[in-house]
């Protein structure tokens, strides 16, 4: 997957239906369930054995760049949205793009104590965007620092989410600093919000993806 | 960055447990503990339905509607999940507020009334019970947080937010580490944690612990008119929860067969013989004793008996050690907790907003 830059001011990139998109190479990401018995919960292992999740098995993934600022843009299918965390049996559709903070990190274990990932988290009932660092099963912890803004839009059956950050946020250790001409990883996760799918009920691309950064 | 994975058999685990018991023969359903907890502990925005300590109607549907059936837990031997649903808003009724501006002020309105029609509520169905007269019957049924011996939600979070506190078995949950996925509330049986939906994360009852640890009980126990809520340690022997669970085994968890070993316990309700169409007693107590066995488990008929029979002994104008111990003639005597308060501290606990003691003051007790 490639990451064009473009001159494009930070407001284009954060819009999903900007017209600088048409720039972007989308790449179609497969999909599939998270293992169940993966998730820390043994609670939740056996409770949830044979319960459907984890079904949005397609989506499309583009990045670009002007130099100074990295997006991402997502968009999948999902036949209702669900937008409301209201209620308590109310979970929202969500995506996160997930970027290794070393190379090769763990993905399916969503990293390790010495080999972090990083998430960006887009959720439709407009809480966050987060960012979010893990180091292992049940580690993730989400912020919201300014560094990370995103926007999503439901139209024609689909979800169009654009994120938009800087290329290297600085020293801070909750962002991977990404750089024009080092290529990097990518990977990708969708809650289905309808399904209760949260945590980490969720579908993934299931190996690291090559994100070139032009 | 990100937070320390945790052991979860270690979250699962205290030292030692506390615990209390109800005696459904005393309370009367006035909500006061369930006000004592709400203006405590819940009052802010989001948590408008969210009842830690409520008293529902039984037979009912109780607060959220349905819950006691709506699964998690565990099997009963406490070994295999047990899959749980999630109530939703409904089960709660709706937020409404009253129409005091119509009534009060632009006299629009004669009567207040909610803003919007209620459906569902805690105690919704008080009084409705179940029976024909003269044979008809309810009692009513306190319920918080059982802060479970084999809790399933602290084993259903992801997050490793809930654990039992060391020292007494407290269930609490970490709100920093919480992230609102709401799997504890599946995994309890009892539906007694609530989703908060403007912070985002998942509450529950805390037991009441910045008070338990001085000494002082839980808001809903102190504050209880019936003084039906007796609380202390479980393994002390001497104490109240320990004589009336295993020596004289007239308190029962609540819907043992889910599991998760509740220690919040129940005195069951005796009644009165019911009726014949003549009139006539009939020697069966008007309270179904299949009513109480599916609440409280298979212990119900030993308990009734031993009650029965001491407060048969009471009639007879003899004493009995566990009348006595029911009917609590000290109000002290419904708590041993470990740390003893000093006046000081009771005082402090049971101050009005205007700092001003709303119980006896020094030296009157």
């Amino acid at each position: 997957m490639l990451a064009h830059k473009v001159t494009a001011a930070k407001a284009d990139l954060a819009d999903p239906t900007s017209a600088v998109w048409a720039k972007g190479q989308v790449m179609p990401v497969s999909l599939i369930p998270t293992p169940l018995v993966l998730q820390p919960s043994p609670w939740l292992v056996q409770a949830f054995d044979g319960r459907s999740y984890g079904k949005l098995a397609a989506a499309g993934l583009s990045f670009l760049h002007n130099g100074q600022l990295i997006a991402a843009r997502v968009e999948w299918s999902v036949p209702t949205p669900a937008v409301s965390t209201r209620g308590p049996d109310e979970f929202a559709d969500a995506c996160a793009v997930i970027l290794p903070f070393v190379r090769d990190a763990p993905l399916i274990t969503m990293g390790s104590v010495d080999q972090w990932v990083n998430m960006w988290l887009w959720r439709a009932d407009s809480v966050g965007p987060f960012t979010v660092t893990a180091a292992g099963l049940g580690t993730t912890q989400r912020i919201q620092d300014g560094v990370l803004e995103a926007k999503g839009i439901y139209r024609d059956g689909r979800w169009h989410v654009a994120f938009v950050r800087l290329l290297a946020p600085g020293t801070s250790q909750d962002h991977v600093s990404l750089k024009p001409g080092t290529p990097w990883q990518v990977s990708l996760a969708l809650w289905q919000g309808a399904n209760q799918e949260r945590a980490g009920l969720k579908s993934f691309s299931p190996g690291w993806m090559p994100l070139e950064i032009a | 960055m990100p937070v320390p994975q945790l052991d979860k058999a270690r979250l699962m685990r205290s030292e030692r447990q506390i615990g209390m018991v109800m005696d459904l023969n005393k309370c009367i359903g006035c909500q006061t503990c369930t006000v004592a907890c709400k203006t405590l502990w819940t009052a802010e925005q989001g948590q408008e339905q969210m009842y830690w300590a409520h008293v529902e109607t039984r037979p009912g549907s109780g607060y959220p509607k349905n819950a006691l059936g709506s699964g998690g837990g565990w099997t009963a031997d406490g070994t295999k999940a047990v899959a749980g649903a999630l109530p939703p808003q409904q089960a709660y009724g709706t937020v409404y507020d009253f129409d005091y501006e119509a009534v009060l002020f632009d006299g629009t309105a004669e009567h207040l009334a909610p803003t919007v029609e209620p459906t569902w509520g805690v105690n919704w169905d008080e009084d409705q019970g179940a029976g024909r007269h003269p044979n008809n019957y309810y009692f009513y049924l306190p319920r918080l947080c059982n802060h479970c011996t084999h809790p399933s939600c602290v084993a259903s979070c992801p997050r490793n937010a809930l654990y039992k506190r060391d020292k007494d078995g407290i269930v609490l949950l970490n709100q920093e580490r919480c992230h609102g996925y709401r799997f504890c509330l599946a995994a309890c049986p009892y539906k007694k944690i609530y989703w908060n939906h403007v912070a985002q994360v998942s509450q529950k009852c805390i037991f009441c612990f910045p008070r338990v640890d001085q000494g002082i009980p839980p808001a809903c126990s102190a504050q209880c008119v019936g003084q039906v809520r007796f609380v202390g340690m479980v393994d002390d022997t001497a104490g109240p929860i320990y004589q009336l669970v295993h020596v004289w085994k007239v308190a029962l968890p609540l819907l043992p067969q889910h599991g998760t070993s509740p220690n919040i316990y129940y005195v069951p309700p005796t009644a009165p013989e019911a009726l014949d169409d003549a009139g006539r007693p009939t020697g069966k107590s008007r309270i179904p004793i299949e009513y109480l066995e599916s609440l409280f488990g298979p212990g119900v008929a030993p308990a009734l008996a031993t009650l029965n029979q001491e407060l048969g002994k009471v009639k007879r104008g003899e004493s009995s050690q566990l009348m006595n111990l029911l009917h609590v003639l000290r109000y002290d005597d419904l708590f041993k907790l470990e740390q003893r308060p000093n006046n000081s501290k009771w005082f402090g606990a049971f101050a009005a907003p205007n700092g001003q003691p709303v119980i006896a003051p020094e030296g009157e007790k």
